[in-house]
């Protein structure tokens, strides 16, 4: 299988079929991590829609060496910003994340909704930076090195706020009704 | 929370994310975390539809035309491209009716002003054009960038060497700035408008819009500082310093008000 930096070289050299095999390695973590920071599905799919776009209008600065995770998840990060600036409203606590409202969640055990309920509550609660760092460290699997490039703070400055953030949804996971606020 | 290993969970996932097998006390922290016992969560609970790639495809498809190429080249050739644009338009502008007289302005201080005018344009079409896989700038230096886009032409405004004594009651006094200011702000409309055709997000980002109308006041200043011989503070302050600040005041005007995401690259 091709890496992604071999898919994105092979797209620039003008093979359009590597950019749809980048969609569909790339597109449903995007999704999951917009979908847990926007309330409505329609603007996290905007959202994907907007980096992809942004991707290709990129791909002439991607040079032989650099990693294209980072690369997208960057250009999507600062497009969230962005959102949230031009509707004029602080970061969202999402979302309806049981996947009963929305068609584009997959099938999953009744118990893993109950659980990504809390999770996804808990995870709501916390302060943008730290929700941010969370997002993209737990929900997209980036390294925090990675994050920390990502967002524009220093590496000691991402972890306080993991370390912060994952505490808090600790806490608030251990207390009893919070499912409820799903 | 009870019952949970005293870990944190970052080490857990960092060890995950590493590939690296967990240590027992990773290991015990897992199971008994809520967040941790989840895993890394899979990337199919979000399954994107074919209708976005559809989407992506058409969006991609409708990327032709010169604006299209343009957008696409590789920043360091946009960055070019707005530098020598900026300089055409001051030059070009400045070329209509030049300056016939320095006065008591000494040859140096022309050259002063030019050369930081110039590094100051640079810098904003540097920071203006800077793509969107690149961390965010940050606060304090787009508050830095752009307050001195705007103060050094005052500061130069108000500080003209053998400066003249003036009102705005003098004859001509009004008009002349007028002139100037309008003078001025057809380079900087012109940067402005490069810079929105070469930034590949259009300018919907904030500080990509304000870093390109305040260097357009830049921009209006190189030109007027080529075209008019006036070393009154007066007329300077009113009709070279203020291009910028009613630049970006127009803009920030003028841009789309706020409302959810842009429609530009929306599905069909």
């Amino acid at each position: 299988m091709r890496t992604d930096e071999e898919l994105m070289t092979a797209y620039v050299a003008g093979e359009s079929s590597a950019f749809r095999e980048l969609f569909e390695r790339h597109s449903p973590v995007l999704m999951r991590v917009m979908r847990h920071q926007l309330r409505r599905p329609e603007d996290a799919r905007d959202l994907v829609q907007q980096t992809f776009l942004q991707l290709h209008r990129s791909r002439n600065d991607f040079r032989e060496g650099a990693q294209l995770k980072p690369w997208l998840f960057t250009i999507a990060m600062n497009l969230k910003r962005e959102y949230f600036r031009r509707a004029g409203r602080r970061p969202e606590t999402p979302l309806e994340l049981d996947g009963r409202t929305d068609p584009a969640v997959g099938p999953r055990g009744h118990e893993q909704l109950e659980a990504s309920d809390e999770l996804g509550f808990a995870l709501g609660q916390l302060p943008e930076e730290q929700r941010e760092v969370i997002t993209l460290h737990w929900l997209a699997g980036v390294p925090l090195p990675d994050v920390a490039q990502m967002v524009g703070a220093s590496l000691s400055a991402v972890k306080v706020r993991a370390h912060r953030g994952y505490a808090a949804m600790r806490r608030a996971l251990g207390e009893p009704g919070n499912s409820e606020g799903t | 929370m009870p019952d949970v290993a005293e870990l944190d969970c970052v080490e857990v996932h960092e060890a995950l994310l590493a590939g690296r097998p967990l240590s027992p006390a990773e290991a015990q922290h897992a199971a008994s975390c809520p967040i941790c016992s989840e895993g890394l969560p899979s990337g199919d609970a979000f399954l994107p539809s074919a209708e976005l790639l559809n989407a992506i495809e058409s969006d991609v498809r409708r990327e032709t035309g010169v604006v299209a190429k343009l957008r696409a080249l590789p920043t360091a050739r946009r960055v070019l491209i707005g530098i020598v644009a900026t300089m055409v338009f001051a030059v070009g502008t400045a070329l209509v009716r030049p300056r016939w007289s320095f006065g008591p302005m000494p040859e140096e201080r022309v050259g002063l002003v030019l050369a930081v005018l110039g590094v100051l344009i640079t810098l904003m079409v540097w920071l203006g054009l800077r793509p969107l896989q690149a961390a965010p700038l940050g606060r304090r230096a787009l508050l830095a960038s752009v307050t001195a886009s705007l103060l050094v032409p005052v500061l130069f405004a108000a500080t003209p060497p053998g400066a003249e004594s003036s009102a705005l009651g003098d004859p001509g006094m009004v008009k002349g700035i007028m002139s100037c200011f309008l003078f001025g702000a057809l380079p900087g409309v012109l940067f402005v408008l490069a810079l929105r055709v070469l930034d590949r997000n259009a300018h919907h980002a904030a500080s990509a819009a304000l870093l390109a109308a305040a260097g357009g006041g830049l921009a209006g200043n190189l030109a007027l500082e080529m075209h008019c011989p006036s070393v009154a503070p007066l007329h300077l302050l009113l009709g070279h310093a203020t291009v910028g600040v009613v630049l970006v005041l127009t803009y920030r005007a003028l841009r789309p008000s706020p409302g959810g995401v842009s429609r530009e690259i929306s599905p069909d």
